[in-house]
Order: C-alpha cells, then sequence, then structure tokens
C-alpha cells in the first residue's frame, strides 16, 4: 500500500525538470569545490571539502531542492491530496511522502558525499575508500534529518512556506557550537565530517541526535496531517 | 449507508446547524452551495474533515478508517490529481490504492463517460472540466466504490462527460451505491436527485418560500399548485431594472413565482417535479424571505 502511495511524490520529483536543474546545479557545486581543493593541492583537501562547502552549504540546498520537486509548491497535506482522493488516509499519504523524501534525500546526500571525499583526497586525509565510506553515512544521515526537516516545515503554510523557514531557522541556530545548535542537523553533520561539535559531543551521539531527528520530524509531520 | 448525528461543523455555513439523516443506496440531492457549506457536508462524510459536534457512520463504519475511505469517491469542484502523471497512470494508481485488482483498462474506463481522447494527456495539461471529468470516471468506475459524493455534477465538467453523466450516475444508484450530489441549483436536484436536502446558512424559516423567476409563470404556477406538497403559490410581475429599451423588454417577458410550504425539503422536490412537468424556462430560484407575498391556495 505505502509503496502505491509513495508513486505520486515519486512522479512529482522524476517529472519535475524543475527539481532536476536544482539538484544538479548544488551537485555541480558540491563536486567543483572538491576538484579545485584537490587542484590546489591541500593536505586536508576532503576535510575542507566536506565541512565547508558540502556540510554546510550543499547538503541543505539540495535536500530542500529534493523536498521542492517531491511536494510541488504545497503543502505535505496537499502534496498528498490525490492519494486521499483515491481513498487513502491523510496520515498514511503523508507518511509515504516523507518516507521518499527521507530515502532520496539519504541516498543522494550519501553518494555526493562519497564523491566529495574522493575528488577531494588530499595526501593527509584518511585512507580514500574509508573517507569515503565514512562521508557517505554523514552525508547519508544529514539528508535524512534535513529531509525530515524540510517535510515538517511543509506542514505549515498553504504552500509549505515553512521548509523556507526551517532552511533559515537551521541556517542560523547551527551555525555555532551551542547547546541552542543541538537541535539542528546542520550542527550534528559538521560534527561527522570532522568539524565543530556542538556542545563538545562526541560523534556517535551527533549520529544519534541526527536519527532521533528524522524520527521525530517525520512522526510530528505526519501527525500534523490528519 | 450514511448515517449522520447532529452534524456541525467546524467552520462554513454547517457550523450552527444540527444535521441528522439517513441515505441508503440512491440518488440523493443536497440544495445548497458552498456558503450554506455544502462542501463541508461532502468532505465530513467523506471523512476528510472531523464534524465539531455530532457522529458520521458510513458503511457501518468510521469514514476515517482506510477500509471505509477505500469505498468512497469524492469529486470536489477542483479535484486533486496527481499532476505529473498521465491520465492512464492516475486511474491505474488509484485502482492500485483502492485495492482494485480487476478493474478494465484505462481507455474502456474513460469511454464510460466518452472521454478515452484523454488517456494518454498528462493531468498538469488538462483544463479544469477534462479533470472533472476524470474524477468523476475513477468515482464511476472503481468497482470498490459504494459511496459517490459530487460537488455541483452540472458545473465545469467535460461536456462530452456532461451529456453521459446523470445515467451513468443512476446506473450506479441502481447497483447499490449511494450517490449525493450537492447543487445550487432546484431544478438539477430535481431531475437528478431521488430525495432532497435542503442546505442554508441561515436559520431555517418556519415556512419556506422559494421565488423562482420564469418565463412561463402561468404554465409554472398551474404545475406547482398541482403539487400536494405546496401550501400556497403566488404570481408577480418582474421587478424591471436597468435604463435600456432592451433590458425592459425582456423584463417585460419574465414573471416571479413564489411557493411556499411548510416543509424546505418536500417543497423544493415539488417545485423542481413542477418545473420539469411544465417545461417552463426558469431563469432564477433561490429561496424568498421576502414578507407580504399574497399566496393562492392551490
Amino acid at each position: 500500500m505505502n509503496t502505491v502511495l509513495a508513486r505520486v511524490p515519486v512522479s512529482r520529483l522524476l517529472r519535475t525538470p524543475r527539481a532536476w536543474v536544482m539538484m544538479g546545479a548544488w551537485t555541480v557545486l558540491a563536486v567543483g569545490f572538491a576538484a579545485a581543493a584537490r587542484a590546489q593541492g591541500a593536505s586536508h583537501g576532503a576535510d575542507h571539502a566536506l565541512v565547508g562547502a558540502f556540510g554546510a552549504l550543499v547538503v541543505p540546498l539540495l535536500c530542500y531542492a529534493i523536498a521542492g520537486g517531491a511536494l510541488g509548491a504545497t503543502s505535505l497535506s496537499a502534496a498528498g491530496a490525490p492519494a486521499v482522493a483515491f481513498g487513502a488516509t491523510p496520515p498514511r499519504a503523508a507518511a509515504a511522502t516523507v518516507a521518499v523524501l527521507v530515502a532520496v534525500s539519504a541516498a543522494a546526500c550519501a553518494v555526493l558525499g562519497a564523491a566529495v571525499a574522493i575528488v577531494a583526497h588530499g595526501s593527509a586525509d584518511p585512507p580514500v575508500a574509508r573517507d569515503a565510506i565514512a562521508s557517505a553515512y554523514a552525508g547519508a544521515l544529514g539528508g535524512a534529518a534535513y529531509a525530515s526537516l524540510f517535510a515538517f516545515g511543509s506542514t505549515f503554510g498553504r504552500r509549505g512556506g515553512g521548509r523556507t523557514v526551517a532552511l533559515v531557522a537551521d541556517w542560523l541556530l547551527g551555525a555555532n557550537a551551542t547547546a541552542v545548535a543541538f537541535v539542528t542537523p546542520r550542527a550534528h553533520l559538521r560534527n561527522l565530517l570532522g568539524g565543530t561539535p556542538p556542545a563538545g559531543l562526541g560523534e556517535r551521539v551527533s549520529a544519534v541526535a541526527l536519527v532521533l531527528l528524522v524520527v521525530v520530524f517525520a512522526t510530528l509531520s505526519v501527525r500534523r496531517t490528519r | 449507508m450514511i448515517a449522520l448525528e447532529g452534524i456541525a461543523s467546524r467552520r462554513g455555513g454547517l457550523a450552527r446547524a444540527s444535521l441528522s439523516l439517513d441515505w441508503d443506496a440512491g440518488m440523493h440531492a443536497v440544495v445548497g452551495g458552498t456558503p450554506d457549506g455544502a462542501p463541508e457536508l461532502l468532505a465530513i462524510v467523506a471523512g476528510l474533515e472531523r464534524p465539531r459536534t455530532g457522529s458520521v457512520r458510513v458503511l457501518d463504519g468510521n469514514p476515517h478508517d482506510a477500509q471505509v475511505r477505500r469505498a468512497i469517491a469524492l469529486v470536489p469542484a477542483t479535484p486533486a490529481l496527481p499532476e505529473r502523471m498521465t491520465v492512464r497512470e492516475t486511474l491505474e494508481l488509484a485502482a492500485a490504492i483502492r485495492g482494485d485488482a480487476a478493474t478494465p483498462p484505462a481507455a474502456e474506463r474513460l469511454a464510460t463517460l466518452g472521454v478515452e481522447a484523454l488517456a494518454g494527456r498528462r493531468v498538469l495539461g488538462l483544463s479544469l472540466e477534462e479533470a472533472r471529468a476524470v474524477a468523476l470516471v475513477e468515482a464511476l468506475t472503481a468497482p470498490s466504490v459504494r459511496v459517490i459524493l459530487v460537488e455541483e455534477p452540472r458545473v465545469s465538467v467535460d461536456p462530452r462527460a456532461a451529456a453521459l453523466l446523470p445515467e451513468r450516475l443512476r446506473a450506479r444508484a441502481a447497483a447499490g451505491c449511494a450517490v449525493v450530489m450537492t447543487t445550487p441549483s432546484m431544478r438539477d436536484a430535481a431531475t437528478l436527485g431521488d430525495d432532497h436536502l435542503f442546505l442554508t446558512a441561515a436559520r431555517p424559516p418556519a415556512m419556506a418560500r422559494l421565488r423562482i423567476v420564469t418565463r412561463d409563470p402561468a404554465a409554472l404556477v398551474s404545475a406547482i399548485a398541482r403539487e400536494p406538497a405546496v401550501e400556497g403559490v403566488s404570481r408577480h410581475d418582474a421587478p424591471r431594472s436597468g435604463n435600456g429599451a432592451a433590458s425592459a423588454a425582456t423584463a417585460g417577458a419574465l414573471g416571479v413565482v413564489v411557493a411556499r410550504g411548510p416543509d424546505a425539503s418536500a417543497l423544493a422536490h415539488a417545485v423542481g417535479r413542477a418545473v420539469v412537468a411544465s417545461g417552463a424556462d426558469v431563469v432564477e430560484m433561490r429561496q424568498d424571505f421576502t414578507p407580504g407575498a399574497r399566496d393562492v391556495a392551490p
């Protein structure tokens, strides 16, 4: 049933050219930064590219573009309306949409994270295979958390304008290393990619925190469509 | 099949209501528009809105339950279809969600309303009328659907589908479906519905009155006077408006008929029947709250 309900957001994502242009642009930016780091011969090229452009800029904006593609310029409940019109319950339609959003964002950020680690690899970076796997793992968790956050944001406003507020809030609150940053995907993703941790937390705690953010925001999103 | 008990909506025209009814299989017309709460009534029956007060039972269950939801088809004024899919994919998706394993091919389903040419079209490129026709086809041809809710079946429907729609809806009703239609038009309600529910945003008056502007007032008065549910009927001159010769000529050809009766629903049904029987050309029909019209007993 849920795979059937997923057809609506998947078709929207696959057949919206504007979403592909935006996703392509952020992908090119990430790979471009990685290539520039390699060209400069930086010994910690992967670290710089991952913590800088990839984690801080590309992951949130790529997930934002994916959310825009899967939901269209509407709220989460409006995005599920076609499935609801054919007899699905609103929470199940919303859950299917959030699941697609989280899965696609996690996969895209994982692949891109690994690619950035490989392209920007420097002489002082960890072994390239291990670094690529760790970056893919961090990218997947970060992408999933951002997708869940944007799904929750999309439950606010008739056209889902809340997800833009969520993007800005994450940007502002997650920029520092204080305890406030604990509720933002940005701070935990930065920690996993080797940057400054929020409130001095370890990487494992940040990984658990990202999983919790995925679950909490996804649950709240579905509950708000009832 | 549909039982409402003391229903009031959270917003809209039904907010102050306390609506109770019991609908079985058949054609049920709800006379009222958006200000009267007609869309809210359909949304409550479809399980898309929760009533402020009262209880709703559809197909012996709660319309919010997944099993019941799959047997309800709602065709609103602006249907929500998956805009990036083709019409064929849309009908296949609908069948999959409803759990209808053995549905005919999309073209065959669309032929029910004569719109099989739409099968390969993208939903995004459909006009509102075409989109409504697709939504109606889905509702009419899904085997699992037992409750069909249609907002204004004569408005914004593809002309190919509009001609076939009443017959197809009747066929589904005869096959055991409850078909509920909302319309602000008394004539549509009379021709489409087997019974009528009269919605009004205002508190119902003690005596219901209908004011009909027609080109054949004499024929209509005679027909209405024969209806037992009508307590009184009167004929008046049409009010003149505008300054031009054309409007004066038009107004001169019109007459106003006011019918009254103790039961708004029965009155609506009776007037609708009289309009059809007399063949009177009706320009406008609405509830009348103007006091002082002199009535002629039938």
